[in-house]
């Protein structure tokens, strides 16, 4: 049922198919660089694409096609790990939530207000400037301010789920508190989660292309879609190409992602609501 | 024929959904004159609101008439009208009462407003002739203090107030045929029994025609003329209600009978009807009662039997009655 | 009402002392210091003299501490001073930075609602029509797009090809000079783009939101009552419909706040606008602790600011809380 009314949605198999794509030009990235991304070369300074060089170079000579090709390891793990966790997070609170209620809902409700009225790029950049960015760290800070949509999704799922009978009787034979959530409820209030994880990760890349943008992501000299524009951006009137082709990358990425995310979310249940 | 007010030929309505057509309404018949009132009544699902929803062309978007079908309303084919002369057959000729008082009114208006602009659509009312024409409205279904009430949002009022707007808000234009669909279902038993003694007082005031949805025989028991028995999207029984009481010719409506309980002999068995309501998207060839049916015979399983008149006005879809 | 607003408003409370909370010790326990800025820098920087900066600043005391002092000092406004070269302090960098972010946030909200509201209720009322698909392709373009790269681009285009539109700042070198009609022009070239990017990001959301929120008021049963009464259908969609889907909207209003406002950082950044968006970013990049808390927690007021209107502005459009 799931696949027949996937496939019947076009858009959504390209975008599958193009999420699949990039996961291949990630892991196969040394195969097809034409370029080493770190090479050097000061005699081939702000080269426009050509020949040699298909999308130009970077104002110290190096491949921009080979930079991006590397970028894309770099802006998928980002994305991925980023949403991982703040799916954990979201999870793991929106299920306490929601199973316990009373207090503990409350105080966690409290919390997922407070996080959503703290703009969340204020956030992260002052944790960042603070602790300083690297890889990982981006990656935690931006699963730290992402967990709460996911949080009152599975809270909503929880509310709903434990008035049900199977759970009714899975606590009357005396199941354990951890078992009934983890075994009998989380499995299935886990449909919404699945579709805002592709979602998420769309917004995870954007984020992250937005912090390195402004020099707060991955540092030079790994390359990553967002520093590559920013390292562009002074050359951009003399080298278009240097924002141009990032900026072009994290559009179609993010697009498959958000395709693939409806379309799978339409062949789950239309009526999801995210 | 000449004072017959409705006549519904042969109508069919299905669902289009992903997993298939839905054959709600399943090429059913009947008629109603001026004045009198019918009883539609079946189990949940059987196709009794999308009936009504089909003469109002009310219909949700992906369920669909089926051509060859006719609704004639005072000699009108509605299903030929264009959408802004149906816009005037609804409210002024027929009107609606819904089943749910609580999502039927428009939370965020008052209910003199929503009364008002059912009269403003059809007469040359000003303003201030309008809210009195509500508030005569209002005594008229037994609302208290109506000057005070026409200001009040639905939420204030409770759930037999709220479907005493309805139906002052059905009657607005005075039309000639109401359809009233499970109007008590959702209120409490006291509440019920007094809407449905308004809507007969109305009806005997007003003199107009009445379809009465339910799907409790007990409820039309003494308040309508003729009763037409739905089971599956087709009518499998119609004649007077004294007729059906009496002398019950289906099976289905012989179950129907039983399971309301009656006072006068409490040790009696209470018959209730076993099975449900075949799925309609996978309908089994032969009657489609056989499976819940408790006098078939083998040859139910291959004949569809026809709405026969078993005896003078008094019509049955069974084999037992099947001619030749 | 009044229930419901101090309840809201104590919810806010609560909501800010959190937030407080959360970035005091965010900021404050995280490791590295804010002395490393002045100290990683400084080649004739000794333990001894980093002592004296810790204690200049109270960052020798326990952390709980730190916090009530904050408190206590937020109380009269005082964030500290900037560790910056002019050592100003915060609240007043911030104060002189507040309106223009304000202003362009304010006028782009103005057009977010302006465009997406008609085009919401247009795909939602005519579903599958060209319109309802350009606007779903819209709304993936708009969801996947980097605006950082969009404004980059456009800048490039508009400013430095096109040479239509300055690149950066609110004025023109010569807008003393100018007279004032020309003053108002010369302000509203140089906003065109951070307004048009502001618009641009969030159009797309709120669009889709407003499209779903009429959808679902449209599917409401008081839509079926409303046509049953024989109301035209333009006062069906625009008067029931209409009012019903815009009491999600306002509170979507509120709650859009700090995505604007994180966008200040970005569109502020690029094109040289003196914000406190542009503040924060030189404050991350100085580690300037006491002006970053203090943006933080400005900013957080800002937002609950928005939310507190929206729940007003709820509350006066919804009778169920207004009218108890």
């Amino acid at each position: 049922m799931f696949w027949k009314r996937f496939k019947k949605n076009k858009l959504a198999v390209i975008g599958g198919i193009l999420v699949f794509g990039l996961f291949a030009v990630a892991i196969f990235a040394p195969l097809l660089a034409p370029y080493d991304p770190d090479i050097i070369n000061m005699e081939q300074v702000l080269q426009s694409p050509g020949a040699a060089h298909i999308l130009g170079t970077d104002d110290l000579g190096r491949d921009v096609l080979s930079r991006m090709i590397y970028g894309t390891r770099i802006s998928l793990s980002i994305g991925f790990i980023a949403i991982a966790i703040a799916t954990i997070i979201g999870v793991i609170l929106g299920s306490i939530s929601g199973y316990y209620g009373r207090l503990i809902d409350s105080l966690i409700m409290r919390l997922v207000d407070i996080m959503l009225s703290v703009p969340t790029f204020f956030l992260l950049l002052t944790v960042l400037a603070i602790v300083g960015p690297s890889i990982w760290i981006v990656m935690f800070v931006i699963g730290l301010t992402g967990w709460m949509s996911i949080a009152r999704l599975v809270r909503a799922e929880f509310l709903t789920l434990k008035e049900r009978e199977f759970v009714q009787a899975a606590r009357s034979i005396g199941a354990s508190d951890a078992r009934i959530i983890f075994r009998h409820i989380l499995p299935n209030a886990l449909t919404p989660v699945y579709v805002s994880f592709i979602l998420g990760v769309a917004g995870a890349i954007l984020m992250e292309s937005g912090l390195s943008f402004l020099g707060f992501g991955v540092q030079p000299p790994t390359p990553s879609w967002g520093n590559i524009l920013t390292a562009g951006r002074e050359y951009m009137e003399v080298a278009w190409w240097l924002i141009l082709f990032p900026g072009i990358a994290i559009f179609i990425t993010c697009l498959s992602y958000y395709i693939l995310g409806e379309g799978i979310r339409q062949a789950l249940d239309p009526k999801l609501k995210i | 024929m000449n004072n017959c007010l409705l006549e519904v030929k042969n109508l069919h309505t299905s669902f289009f959904t992903d997993a298939g057509e839905v054959k709600a309404v399943r090429g059913i018949s009947f008629s109603l004159e001026q004045g009198k009132t019918l009883g539609l009544v079946g189990e949940s699902g059987c196709g009794k609101t999308v009936t009504a929803l089909s003469i109002m062309q009310l219909l949700p978007n992906q369920a669909k008439i089926t051509p060859g079908g006719s609704i004639l309303y005072k000699g009108k084919e509605l299903l030929r009208l264009s959408q802004e002369e149906l816009r005037k057959i609804r409210g002024r000729e027929i009107s609606m009462v819904f089943q749910e008082p609580m999502t039927a009114l428009n939370p965020v208006f008052t209910i003199g407003e929503q009364i008002r602009e059912a009269i403003e659509l059809h007469g040359n009312l000003n303003k201030k002739e309008a809210t009195n024409e509500v508030i005569k409205l209002l005594k008229d279904v037994g609302i208290p203090e109506p000057n005070k009430r026409i200001k009040d949002y639905p939420h204030q009022l409770s759930g037999g107030m709220r479907q005493r707007v309805l139906i002052a808000m059905a009657l607005a234009s005075f039309p000639s045929l109401l359809i009233a669909d499970e109007p008590t279902t959702a209120l409490d038993v006291t509440v019920q029994a007094q809407i449905l003694e308004l809507i007969g007082a109305l009806q005997g005031l007003k003199k107009i025609a009445i379809i009465l949805i339910t799907h409790d025989l007990g409820v039309v028991a003494e308040r309508v003329d003729f009763v037409a028995v739905m089971y599956a999207g087709v009518i499998v029984e119609y004649a007077s209600t004294q007729n059906l009481f009496n002398e019950p010719l289906h099976p289905y409506t012989k179950a129907l009978l039983g399971s309301i309980p009656k006072l006068e002999d409490k040790d009696a068995k209470l018959n209730t009807l076993k099975g449900s309501v075949p799925v309609l998207t996978e309908l089994p060839a032969g009657c489609i009662f056989y499976e819940r049916c408790k006098e078939k015979s083998a040859r139910c399983k291959d004949i569809t039997p026809e709405l026969v008149e078993v005896k003078e006005g008094h019509w049955a879809a069974c084999c037992l009655y099947e001619k030749g | 009402m009044l229930n419901y607003l101090s309840k809201k408003s104590l919810e806010l409370l609560i909501t800010f002392f959190g937030i407080t909370l959360v970035s005091f010790f965010l900021i404050n326990l995280a490791p590295g210091k804010p002395t490393d800025a002045v100290s990683d820098l400084n080649p004739r920087m000794t333990p001894e003299i980093r002592a004296i900066y810790e204690k200049q600043w109270g960052l020798d005391k326990p952390v709980h501490i730190r916090y009530f002092i904050w408190l206590k000092n937020f109380s009269k406004f005082d964030f500290g001073r900037s560790f910056s070269s002019d050592s100003r302090p915060a609240w007043d960098k911030i104060k002189e930075r507040l309106p223009i972010t304000i202003l362009i946030n304010s006028i782009s909200m103005f057009f977010i609602f302006l465009i997406a509201v008609p085009i919401g209720i247009h795909s939602a009322v005519k579903p599958n029509s060209l319109s309802d698909k350009l606007t779903t392709v819209g709304v993936f373009v708009g969801f996947a797009m980097p605006v950082f790269w969009l404004a980059l681009i456009l800048q490039l285009i508009l400013g430095v090809w096109l040479n239509i539109l300055p690149v950066s700042g609110i004025r023109s070198l010569n807008y003393e000079n100018l007279s004032w009609i020309n003053k108002i022009f010369d302000s509203m070239r140089h906003l065109f783009l951070p307004i048009f990017i502001t618009v641009f990001g969030s159009l797309v959301g709120i669009s889709r939101y407003m499209r779903s929120t009429m959808q679902e008021a449209l599917s409401q049963e008081y839509i079926v009552t409303a046509r049953a009464k024989g109301l035209p259908e333009s006062k069906v969609v625009y008067k029931h419909a209409l009012r019903n889907a815009i009491l999600p909207i306002i509170t979507i209003t509120g709650l859009s706040v700090p995505g604007l406002i994180s966008g200040s950082v970005i569109f502020e950044t690029i094109f040289a606008i003196p914000g406190v968006g542009q503040l924060l970013y030189q404050a991350a990049m100085a580690r300037d602790i006491h002006v970053i808390m203090a943006e933080v927690v400005i900013v957080s007021i800002l937002t609950l600011f928005g939310n507190l209107l929206a729940d007003i502005g709820y509350a006066l459009a919804d009778p169920r809380i207004r009218v108890k």
